[in-house]
């Protein structure tokens, strides 16, 4: 696309840029803030992984910035993505970024592919939509594209409709409609969650691989530590809706300053160790409503709290190279 | 649009162990979610004032709805007369023709209901307890007589009976009204049957229906002791259902002139009377028929309360 | 595709042999003939007429001529309309049944689909309103009531339509076809709109619109097909509800189709008619039933890959 020259004179030159995003939802006791304040950038090529446990928030930051978010949910903030602002967008004019210049990857490929049409259909509409394509000439981007991930007999395979297709399968049709368009930017919802383990590493590497090729720059969502590891060059660490920390991929692992870091890293089985009975966890339950607490959302979990983080929360506090704790604690 | 994609299934801030509040039956938690639907509640009360109306209604008159009065032939509605909806060409009191009729409509409706569900009840256990053959063979009749137009089932049962001589101790099985009341009740219970089956099917191997075969009781006995009482509760979210059903049906018979015969009188055989005579005076159709579509309204606001209150699931 | 047709067409046979089996025995088992009853006929006469029809041959072979004859489309002659037999009787009001019927079908259908989807794109919007209210309506007030009040309105006040008047006009068929069509418009928009709503949730249209593909797109391309499932399933269902409203309709509008004659004929207790009939009614709905699968078998490729 015509961004090309430009990132090849700034290879670190952000792509998407979020700044302060929150985002709340309406129950029936009042609206509750799933996401507070979230502040982060994904420069070209690179992958980023957002990391948390179930209900922290994690996939909603991925909904807001492609406008699905749900009917009772609503969001604040800025996200600029090719100097276009994405959140609270008209859906119509979002359309002209989803899909070509931004696409996402969903978490269970099963019921993520429309059951009623031919694979052929669904990955050829993405082109005639955004680059006038014929059909025919789109019909051969796209066998193109699942030779590329790695499916075979594709010329065949792809008159086929999705029950006809393994798990594994269907994730690799929905990487291949993802990047149609080469995005610059993909983001990942727990690609990998809904599928066997010997599968997860082959889409796992195939996405990498990928998205290097073309590349674009990944927002990767997932609990699985593995997933981070295996992918990421930067993690940002998510609790309670909220930044925890923030760090290359080494800087998380190998130097977690934040007590929730820690005690993720830790309650991860490894295969290098021997475990001795029962496996680690950080006691305690996820609090129950975020944001309307002025402290620390994991002070009640937190091993090393301090008065303070009850009654305020700390800053996300680093150094200009993207490394940055919100502890009052333990910082940088 | 964006109102058409409801919340996502994980609702981010909800805690994961967060205790459910105790100590409310499931039934009385489905009970207080069918008082928080209003137009069901009003329904209750409207089906009920109706229901007073029709049953003692008419002791409120001095005279009976066949007297005619010569004196008012054809007399307008006048709420504050003698007869507060005037009188027909005959001299009969119009709103007392009504509230007889709603007498037998609304009995045939609830006992026709009442019977459907024994029958479907006892039917459906059979099938789904025993199982093999016999459960398919008794499933496919079911579906075979479900192919069919339900008015068309009804008229056949009807007319046999009628014509089949037959007597059931000392009732007369082919005397118009109760072949009527037999028809309606056996042309309804075919859906409520396949629901009792289901249900059947998932209690064979409850614990306390193996105990009571290793206690040596009998098919029979398991099914009338056990598995067809477990079965009535699935149906019985049904019933406001069937009643209103078994009301239409015998109002469509009776409109058709195939239904009550008389002496007796219900808003379908009056509606018809009421339509072959819209050019003298609408209200012979309009009054039964309100009356009528009234009473189906309640029940089937009725139904979607219950519905809604008991069977979340099924929406 | 072919071998799932072929398979549920061979399916439907054994429903409608056993159909004319219970039709037959139903009628035959009921005793008191067309004949007795009457006092004025002498007891000879009575087994005169009985013999002549082979009322009084043993039940099977009964059976066995009849079922002859309806493999030849030969249905008997009608017992009080002497001149005519039962296949010409249907073959006279065949037709109007079946238009009013199909128009009937089309009407509730279309209306159907696009009211509900109309009231799930915009909920709780004055369409949606409006499609309840008329949901309501048609799923509470009798066709026997809905037709009569139509009369009166559109007959008799406005005088716009005739009252009950039947011949080549196209305002004659206006309130039946409509009155006809009035409940199963209630359902099918009922149906319409809770479907499309679950279908707009789904991951797969969250997919669609993710593909940028446009909005009416997605709607068109994406949910509906997966939302007209349980309104295509319901087109069987919904033959049987139009039948038995044709019966109440043709009898409201005095219209001489066969459920005029289907009424008449129960009234006279002429047998071969009602067995006629009944047969006709089933097939129909038989075979509405397996246009109904197959469509199923062509719209969704589970189906019949199944």
């Amino acid at each position: 696309m015509s961004a090309e020259p430009a990132a090849a004179a700034s290879p670190n030159r952000p792509v998407l840029s979020v700044q302060d995003m929150s985002i709340q939802f309406k129950l029936p006791q009042g609206w509750i803030t799933a996401v507070d304040r979230v502040s982060f950038d994904l420069r070209q090529g690179e992958v980023v992984g957002i990391v948390g446990e179930s209900g922290s928030g994690k996939s909603q930051i991925l909904l807001s910035l492609m406008g699905l978010l749900a009917g009772n949910g609503r969001c604040s903030g800025s996200a600029v993505f090719e100097g276009q602002q994405l959140l609270n967008r008209p859906p119509k004019e979002l359309d002209a970024i989803r899909g070509s210049t931004m696409s996402m990857i969903f978490q269970d490929p099963m019921t993520s592919l429309n059951p009623y049409m031919r694979v052929s259909d669904q990955l050829t509409e993405v082109l005639t939509a955004h680059q006038g394509k014929s059909k025919a000439e789109a019909l051969e981007v796209a066998i193109e594209m699942l030779e590329r991930v790695r499916i075979p007999e594709a010329r065949r395979r792809i008159r086929l409709y999705p029950h006809e297709f393994s798990g594994g399968m269907r994730q690799r049709v929905m990487i291949a409609m993802a990047l149609l368009c080469r995005p610059e930017v993909l983001f990942a919802d727990e690609p990998t969650t809904a599928l066997d383990v010997t599968v997860q590493a082959q889409i796992l590497e195939l996405m990498a691989e990928l998205a290097r090729d073309m590349r674009t720059a990944v927002a990767i969502v997932t609990h699985d530590l593995g997933v981070i590891a295996r992918l990421c060059d930067r993690v940002i660490v998510l609790y309670g809706g909220r930044i925890m920390e923030q760090g290359s991929l080494d800087e998380i692992f190998y130097d977690p300053k934040h007590p929730y870091t820690k005690g993720l890293l830790a309650s991860t089985p490894r295969l290098d160790e021997k475990v001795h009975g029962e496996l680690r966890t950080i006691p305690g339950q996820p609090r129950a409503a975020m944001g309307d607490f002025p402290g620390c959302p994991f002070e009640p979990r937190c091993a090393l709290r301090i008065d303070r983080c009850r009654a305020e929360m700390p800053a996300l506090l680093g150094d200009d190279k993207g490394r940055a704790v919100a502890c009052h604690v333990s910082g940088v | 649009m964006s109102d058409l994609t409801a919340a996502p299934n994980g609702l981010p801030g909800l805690p994961a162990g967060e205790p459910m509040p105790v100590g409310i039956s499931p039934f009385k938690a489905s009970a207080r979610r069918f008082a928080r639907n209003h137009l069901a509640v009003v329904s209750c009360f409207v089906l009920a004032f109706i229901v007073l109306a029709c049953y003692f209604g008419p002791f409120l008159f001095p005279f009976s709805s066949e007297d005619a009065d010569f004196e008012n032939i054809s007399a307008p509605v006048d709420l504050f007369s003698a007869h507060p909806f005037g009188t027909d060409d005959l001299g009969r009191d119009l709103l007392l023709r009504v509230l007889d009729g709603g007498k037998v409509s609304l009995a045939l409706g609830f006992f026709g209901a009442l019977v459907s569900v024994m029958i479907s009840v006892i039917y459906g256990a059979t099938a789904g307890y025993v199982g093999g053959w016999l459960d398919d063979l008794m499933m496919r009749a079911v579906d075979i007589l479900l192919s069919l137009p339900f008015i068309l089932l009804a008229i056949l049962i009807k007319v046999i009976l009628q014509d089949s001589g037959l007597h059931l101790g000392p009732i007369p099985l082919d005397s118009p009204n109760i072949s009527l009341f037999i028809a309606v009740a056996f042309t309804l219970w075919l859906t409520p049957a396949v629901i009792a089956r289901g249900q059947a099917v998932s209690l064979r191997s409850r614990e306390f229906v193996e105990a009571a075969r290793a206690g040596g009781m009998n098919p029979w006995q398991i099914i009338t002791q056990h598995i067809a009482p477990n079965s009535v509760n699935v149906v019985i979210v049904y019933s406001s259902l069937l009643v209103l059903e078994a009301i239409v049906t015998e109002s469509v018979l009776s409109y058709l002139g195939i239904g009550v015969a008389p002496p007796f009188a219900s808003w379908g055989s009056l509606i018809d009377e009421g339509a072959a005579r819209i050019e003298t005076d609408v209200r012979l159709l309009l009054l039964p028929g309100g009356f009528l579509a009234a009473v189906l309204f309640c029940l089937n606001y009725i139904t979607d309360g219950l519905r809604d209150a008991f069977d979340p699931n099924e929406r | 595709m072919w071998s799932y047709t072929l398979r549920r067409t061979l399916g439907s046979v054994p429903t409608l042999l056993a159909l004319c089996v219970i039709t037959f025995f139903m009628m035959r088992v009921a005793p008191g003939g067309p004949f007795s009853g009457n006092r004025r006929v002498s007891p000879e006469f009575v087994k005169l007429m009985e013999d002549a029809y082979h009322l009084n041959d043993p039940l099977w072979q009964q059976f066995w001529t009849w079922f002859n004859g309806v493999l030849h489309f030969d249905l008997g002659p009608s017992l009080k309309l002497r001149d005519y037999n039962v296949s010409e009787l249907i073959a006279i009001g065949l037709p109007t049944s079946l238009e009013v019927g199909a128009w009937a079908m089309l009407l509730s259908t279309l209306v159907g689909v696009v009211l509900g989807i109309a009231g799930a794109l915009r909920r709780n919007g004055p369409i949606d309103y409006s499609a309840g209210a008329i949901a309501m309506v048609g799923v509470a007030v009798p066709i026997f009531v809905i037709g009569p009040l139509l009369q009166i309105v559109f007959g008799l006040q406005l005088r716009w339509l005739p009252v009950a008047r039947w011949d080549d006009s196209w305002q004659c068929r206006v309130l039946p076809v409509l009155t006809l069509a009035l409940p199963n418009i209630a359902y099918v928009s009922r149906l319409m709109r809770s479907s499309m709503i679950e279908t707009a949730r789904t991951n797969y249209v969250r997919t669609a619109r993710a593909k940028g593909i446009g909005e009416w797109r997605t709607i068109l391309k994406h949910a509906l097909r997966g939302a007209i499932m349980p309104v295509v399933a319901y087109l069987g269902p919904a033959t049987a509800v139009t039948i038995s409203g044709s019966v109440v309709v043709e009898t409201v509008f005095s219209i001489p189709g066969i459920g005029r004659f289907f009424v008449e004929s129960v009234a006279n207790r002429d047998y071969p008619l009602i067995m006629g009939v009944t047969l006709l009614y089933g097939a129909i709905v038989i075979a509405a039933n397996l246009v109904t699968d197959i469509a199923r078998g062509l719209l969704d490729p589970k189906v019949s890959y199944e």
